[in-house]
């Protein structure tokens, strides 16, 4: 499964293209299509695409294994998932804190409209959050007679911005979602641009590629006849019986003993996959720990990061850290406040609500983190005040 | 005047219905009633007060008919009111609705020979209404069913909805040409149930100028009619 947010202005275009990617992708069940389609030719009026999201939605309600906020739809390639974020601080909330994975951006801009703040700000949300795979749909080409000149400066423009902030995107694509042009079928109006359709453009991207190391960060331990087994999500690599293993923070090391899951033993366990392990000699470790070989992992008491608050954030103040099932203490120092529309930096020692910024964090013990993108468990982290997120941000 | 039976506030301004929304709109309080009942509200309506208890009474609701002079039509000398609840109400027209809204539960027809029929007798009403108020009257009420008729089993299936109020929009855009001035009332909205659609605690109102009515009872439009007729 490959995942893809959508982000942008909220008057250009996403309900509208999401709509279109599961009509022509199939993905809208015929019946339902059916029941619409009639009622529009009696009425003699276009299905709006952007109300079909809503009509899956429906479809999808008691199917509690099925996250509302994902449609899915496929192409000829592969299966997508299209994390739907109704707002962009509902998306980033669900970025940090693990909730929403996507492994490619699709940025929507208005071509008519052009470049506005929220294009921007979104766009910079996109680089505070790590996301290399980006891909620009300029929309709505049908509105301007599917003018290549307008096209272009729309193109030149969002490209200078997007490079600004450190982001270069990979296709910058001409499309109608009202009409489907350049959506998943070539547009026969724009014969001019010879790049991939949207969905092409999604499917020429490569997965992301496993980390080859194994990590499994301890969640709980369990005591099953009489011994001492350590449950946790295989988050990365893969881990054998007889292998050696690591323990953040104890500088001890064990063979793995058994490898246990609900319905008997493996031999092997390969990421992503919860199991638990008993090992051989116990290191009598607790939730927090992480069990580790291959590449060392990096410990560190100190990090500077971007951050994005959901909660006003002080110099001085004392906060909960957590990265994974790590928690410790912390002090946090801010630095300066980001304009992400500007990209003007200010110097600062309070961060707003959903103000960016540049922050110290002093932690009373070492946790473990790996780069985001290289292993985003490890590399993403939130600020808590008793127990409520305040922010967060991810590791570079 | 349009009533427009099941239309919810909230989708008007969803879908942008800018006919709809008229000069000033808002919601109606009809917390007075039980039950948002459709022949008890619009009775209330044209009569200007609170008949739930009287037309409770009646053993078939939809057969309850007012006498002309106890709505404010009487105010008027001429008048037409086309398939009114409460009034001129179509009971064998709208009766093939409810045969197939209750056969979709039972299994013996589908929710597209349900719509197909809604929409047939929507047409059917859109014509007589445009007939009527080509015609020399001095207040034409043309109610509708669709939204409501359609709502009941689609009110969750926005992309419907979404062509139902726009074509409910354009019926009003086109009924605004021909009149000095237009009422729209809706004598309850939708809340989705699922796929499906309840009754909501508000109606809807709009009319084609600036006037503040904050929440009206719907018992309210009698004097704002009876008002409009004096000046």
């Amino acid at each position: 499964m490959f995942n893809v947010v959508i982000v942008g202005h909220v008057d250009h275009g996403k309900s509208t293209l999401i709509g279109r990617l599961l009509y022509d992708s199939g993905s809208v069940p015929e019946e339902k299509l059916k029941e619409i389609r009639e009622v529009s030719d009696s009425l003699g009026r276009e299905v709006e695409f952007s109300y079909l999201v809503d009509a899956l939605e429906e479809e999808r309600k008691g199917e509690m294994t099925i996250e509302t906020t994902r449609t899915f739809f496929k192409s000829r390639k592969r299966d997508y998932s299209i994390i739907d974020a109704p707002g962009h601080l509902e998306f980033l909330k669900n970025m940090i804190t693990g909730a929403s994975q996507a492994d490619a951006s699709i940025l929507i801009v208005d071509v008519a409209k052009g470049v506005e703040e929220q294009t921007k700000r979104h766009a910079y949300l996109l680089r505070l959050l790590g996301m290399e795979k980006v891909v620009v749909a300029i929309n709505k080409m049908d509105l301007v007679g599917n003018d290549q000149r307008r096209f272009e400066e729309v193109k030149d423009d969002i490209s200078s911005y997007l490079r600004t902030v450190g982001l270069n995107p990979l296709f910058v694509i001409p499309i109608s979602a009202y009409l489907g042009d350049n959506v998943i079928g070539r547009s026969e109006s724009m014969r001019w641009y010879k790049g991939p359709t949207l969905v092409e453009a999604l499917d020429s991207m490569p997965e992301r590629a496993g980390y080859p190391y194994f990590r499994m960060p301890v969640q709980d331990v369990y005591l099953v006849r009489g011994e001492r087994v350590y449950v946790g999500n295989v988050i990365s690599g893969r881990v054998r019986k007889g292998d050696e293993v690591h323990v953040t923070g104890s500088g001890k090391s064990a063979r793995v003993e058994k490898i246990i899951v609900l319905d008997g033993e493996l031999e092997e366990a390969r990421a992503p996959k919860g199991i638990g392990i008993s090992l051989d000699p116990d290191p009598m470790i607790g939730r927090g720990s992480i069990l580790w070989n291959g590449k060392g992992l990096k410990g560190v008491k100190t990090i500077e990061s971007t951050v994005f608050c959901t909660e006003e954030l002080k110099s001085g103040e004392e906060l909960e850290f957590s990265c994974s099932v790590q928690e410790a203490g912390c002090k946090v120092e801010v630095f300066e406040r980001i304009d992400p529309i500007s990209l003007k930096r200010r110097e600062s020692e309070v961060l707003g609500a959903n103000e960016i910024g540049r922050i110290g964090i002093r932690l009373d013990k070492e946790v473990f983190v790996e780069s985001f993108k290289e292993l985003p468990e490890l590399g993403r982290f939130v600020l808590r005040r008793k127990g409520m997120i305040v922010g967060g941000g991810i590791i570079r | 005047m349009l009533g427009l039976d099941g239309l919810e506030y909230h989708y008007v301004e969803e879908f942008g219905c800018k006919n709809l929304m008229q000069k000033s709109y808002g919601m109606t309080d009809i917390s007075e009633f039980k039950e948002p009942r459709t022949v008890v509200i619009w009775s209330s309506f044209l009569a200007g007060k609170n008949l739930e208890e009287r037309v409770l009474k009646e053993k078939e609701l939809w057969s309850f008919k007012l006498k002309p002079e106890e709505t404010f039509f009487s105010k008027f000398e001429k008048w037409e009111a086309l398939d009114v609840p409460g009034f001129t109400y179509n009971v064998e027209m709208h009766k093939r609705e409810r045969e197939l809204l209750k056969g979709f539960f039972e299994k013996k027809n589908t929710i597209e020979d349900y719509d197909k029929v809604a929409l047939e007798d929507y047409k059917k009403m859109k014509e007589e209404f445009f007939e009527a108020i080509g015609k020399d009257y001095e207040i034409v009420m043309g109610y509708f069913a669709l939204a409501d008729v359609i709502g009941h089993l689609s009110f969750g299936v926005k992309a419907k909805m979404k062509l139902i109020y726009e074509e409910l929009d354009s019926l009003a855009r086109e009924a605004r040409e021909y009149a000095d001035d237009m009422l729209i009332v809706s004598d309850h909205g939708m809340k989705a149930v699922g796929r499906f659609g309840d009754h909501s605690d508000h109606g809807f109102w709009s009319i084609g100028r600036e006037l503040d009515l904050g929440r009206p009872r719907i018992t309210y439009f009698y004097r704002l009619i009876e008002g409009l007729r004096k000046a």
